[in-house]
């Protein structure tokens, strides 16, 4: 059984059918590169998958290491192992990078249970089953992870992603799962706005963690990205579904060839960005 | 005897007699104060809701008759309830505590080192006694007691409060801390709060007003508090005040900081508890050069209303002003909001800035905003903002998606939704003193029955 196995997935928005039928199979240690065009529904997919309250599954299912996805809450999924790196990360103003993070990291070991959250000089939480990070090992842990993604510290008292630039945005979230350390990572168009160097800087992040640890659907527009992240598997979505895949050098293919002749090799109609 | 009496008594002319009575002791000047401000009170009008400032307050509920002038200390003065002493060790620490239990200070300290600078701190009836002059020169200049019905009411029966004067040049940086604490049942405070800041003088003063929780059905409760802040030239002040009243109180509130040439305020209002707050807060800047933060958060539910009318008024060039507040209204609680910027005709090269946020977390909970601006000078930068919102659901989700529960996500939104205001008083022990209020609230809150029965509350608004 693949650590994520979805199933003709069937996603709508608000009641518009999006998502017509998707089966894919993510394990740990694999990179697979989910490409297409604007609109195609690889957000859409990325956001059910994460629980988002607006996309709602129709048909088809959805495991997670064996446990079916769709009936938990978005913060079961997470805490399951699940992570999605945003496109657009929302601002959180009042709540630090630090606080949250170090919440986040409790809320996982807590299981769901009560925790308190940490604002503010509040930050001695022993934790009712003794198993919450401490303030010093967890300051530790992201200084670590902060510098090898090129963050300067203050960003741990820095409000999340307010007044963040794009790159520093993208940064913060690979920051987010480095420290959480999931099972599986759904990285949605992180090289957007992103610069040669910041897409290094970030793609080596991603590489650090996919191993006997982690696997990741990385979702991207365009290939170069690729260069630096390797999949083993490209899949192309267009129109609500995963029409063709193939093998490392299908990327190289599509940037060169484009999307149209496989449009009209599968049969999609060329108006299917919503 | 005289206090089991005037316990019995109520806001009414017998009150009145019995209560001036006890104060036989005090000055001339201050008995007739009283008279005056007594009449004052019953011949001015009950305000209705056809009052401009008044319009979203219901005072008709209010039994006077009930409500104690006096509230005297149950027992020796230096007992302190177990839920006073917990609340005094929740700090901060600071260079001088004064205590008030009821209507009478039981405590008074300040640190050795302030003492030898001439700084004078000790409860306003104490101050009367031994700082008569300087207390008469201020005692209700910018507040007077013709200024409304609660501000009447407030000199007819004032008792309890601080008086505060720091010398020319002298800086206090740990806080002063004055503390409120009721728990008579039935009580009726008037504290006056009166800070004189000299020349160059710098302070940080954290106010803390409080109530324990009573039993189900229990009388009302009213306060009635005046404070006037002086600022002479060049004088700073970082003030924070937390309200933490039990729901069966009404608290009515009149508090003006008047600043000269180069004068600093940065003021923050937490009202948390009571049943109404109606607080008029005002700022005048008067010499060029001053400035002002006026700042204000609250988080109220069941049925809980607040409602705060400020004013901040630029009399002199160069000034910088800025109104900000924030507030988070659940159940059936509701918010009025009426911030007014005058800029004077003399006031060019004025900014001033005006804003107001609410989030509201239920359906039954509403919330109003007016802001106003009036410009008579020229060349000035003035603006205004007001927005009501829920909890963003991009937010949440965001916090949800890194494995935070639900609960505990808006929590953190709701918390991170205040620190823009909390940063506004650069004093970290009284901003994280204001930030384990709020989440002491907001725990509290989920495991409180709300006063909810009796279905929903009609709100009539002539907005």
């Amino acid at each position: 059984m693949a650590t994520l196995e979805i199933k003709d997935l069937h996603v709508s928005v608000e009641g518009k059918e999006i998502i017509k039928g998707v089966s894919i199979e993510v394990n740990k240690n694999e990179v697979h590169a989910l490409m297409g065009p604007n609109g195609s529904g690889k957000s859409t997919l990325s956001f059910a998958l994460a629980g988002h309250p607006k996309y709602t599954v129709t048909r088809g299912s959805a495991t997670f290491k064996g446990e079916d996805l769709l009936t938990m809450p978005p913060d079961e999924r997470a805490r399951a192992g699940l992570f999605l790196a945003f496109q657009y990360p929302a601002a959180v103003p009042g709540v630090t990078v630090g606080n949250f993070l170090r919440t986040a990291v409790n809320a996982k070991r807590a299981g769901g249970a009560p925790v308190k959250a940490l604002t503010g000089k509040d930050a001695e939480i022993a934790g009712k089953n003794g198993s919450q990070i401490s303030a010093r090992e967890f300051l530790k842990v992201l200084k670590e992870n902060m510098k090898n993604l090129g963050l300067k510290e203050d960003f741990a008292f820095r409000y999340l992603n307010d007044g963040f630039s794009g790159g520093e945005k993208k940064r913060v979230e690979i920051l987010q799962m480095a420290v959480l350390k999931p099972e599986i990572a759904i990285l949605d168009e992180t090289d957007s706005g992103l610069d040669i160097d910041a897409m290094k800087t970030v793609s080596d992040g991603v590489n650090r963690m996919v191993g006997p640890a982690m696997g990741a659907l990385v979702i991207t527009h365009y290939q170069r990205l690729l260069n630096y992240i390797r999949p083993q598997v490209v899949h192309v979505m267009m129109d609500g579904r995963i029409v063709t895949s193939g093998g490392p050098d299908f990327a190289l293919e599509l940037e060169a060839k484009g999307y149209d002749w496989i449009r009209q090799k599968y049969g999609v109609a060329s108006s299917a960005a919503a | 005897m005289e206090t089991a009496e005037l316990t019995r008594t109520g806001l009414n002319p017998e009150g009145f007699a019995v209560f001036l009575a006890r104060r036989a002791g005090e000055p001339a000047w201050m008995t007739e104060q009283r008279t005056i401000a007594w009449d004052l009170f019953q011949n001015l009008p009950m305000p209705t809701r056809k009052d401009e400032e008044w319009r979203r307050v219901d005072l008709r509920s209010i039994r006077f008759d009930d409500i104690a002038p006096f509230a005297p200390v149950v027992g020796a003065r230096s007992d302190r309830p177990e839920v006073l002493q917990a609340r005094v060790d929740l700090g901060p620490h600071s260079d001088g505590l004064l205590i008030q239990r009821n209507s009478e200070d039981i405590h008074s300290e300040l640190s050795a080192g302030l003492r030898a600078k001439g700084v004078i701190w000790c409860g306003f009836d104490e101050a009367v006694r031994r700082h008569e002059d300087i207390v008469r020169t201020y005692y209700g200049t910018v507040r007077p007691p013709a200024g409304g019905k609660f501000t009447a009411l407030h000199y007819a029966f004032q008792s309890g409060g601080a008086f505060l004067y720091v010398p020319p040049g002298v800086q206090i940086d740990v806080p002063l801390r004055n503390l409120v604490f009721a728990d008579a049942p039935g009580f009726g405070l008037f504290p006056h709060t009166l800070i004189v800041l000299d020349r160059g003088a710098r302070l940080t003063y954290f106010e803390e007003r409080v109530a324990s929780r009573p039993a189900p059905g229990a009388r009302q409760n009213l306060v009635s508090s005046v404070a006037e802040i002086h600022m002479k030239d060049g004088a700073q002040i970082r003030f924070m005040s937390l309200q933490e009243y039990d729901p069966q109180t009404y608290n009515f509130s009149s508090e003006k900081a008047v600043g000269g040439r180069d004068a600093s305020v940065a003021w923050l209002t937490a009202e948390l508890g009571g049943k109404l707050n109606k607080g008029f807060i005002d700022c005048d800047l008067t010499g060029s050069g001053g400035r002002c933060e006026l700042l204000g958060l609250y988080f109220i539910n069941g049925r809980q209303q607040s409602d705060i009318v400020t004013l901040l008024t630029h009399k002199a060039p160069h000034t910088e002003g800025n109104i900000l507040y924030k507030g988070v209204c659940d159940d059936f609680a509701r918010s009025g909001f009426r911030g007014r910027i005058v800029v004077q005709h003399a006031a060019n090269q004025t900014q001033s800035f005006l804003a107001d946020h609410t989030m509201l977390l239920s359906d039954k909970s509403r919330s109003d905003s007016v802001p106003t601006l009036e410009i008579e000078a020229n060349d000035v930068v003035c603006k205004h903002a007001a927005t009501v919102g829920e909890i963003s659901e991009e937010e949440l989700f965001y916090l949800r998606s890194r494995g935070i529960p639900e609960a505990l996500a808006k929590k953190m939104i709701i918390l991170g939704f205040y620190e823009e205001v909390l940063k506004g008083v650069p004093a970290a022990a009284l901003q994280e003193r204001v930030r384990r209020a709020l989440q002491a609230k907001f725990d509290m809150r989920d495991h409180d029955t709300p006063d909810i029965e009796g279905g929903d509350m009609e709100w009539r608004t002539n907005s």
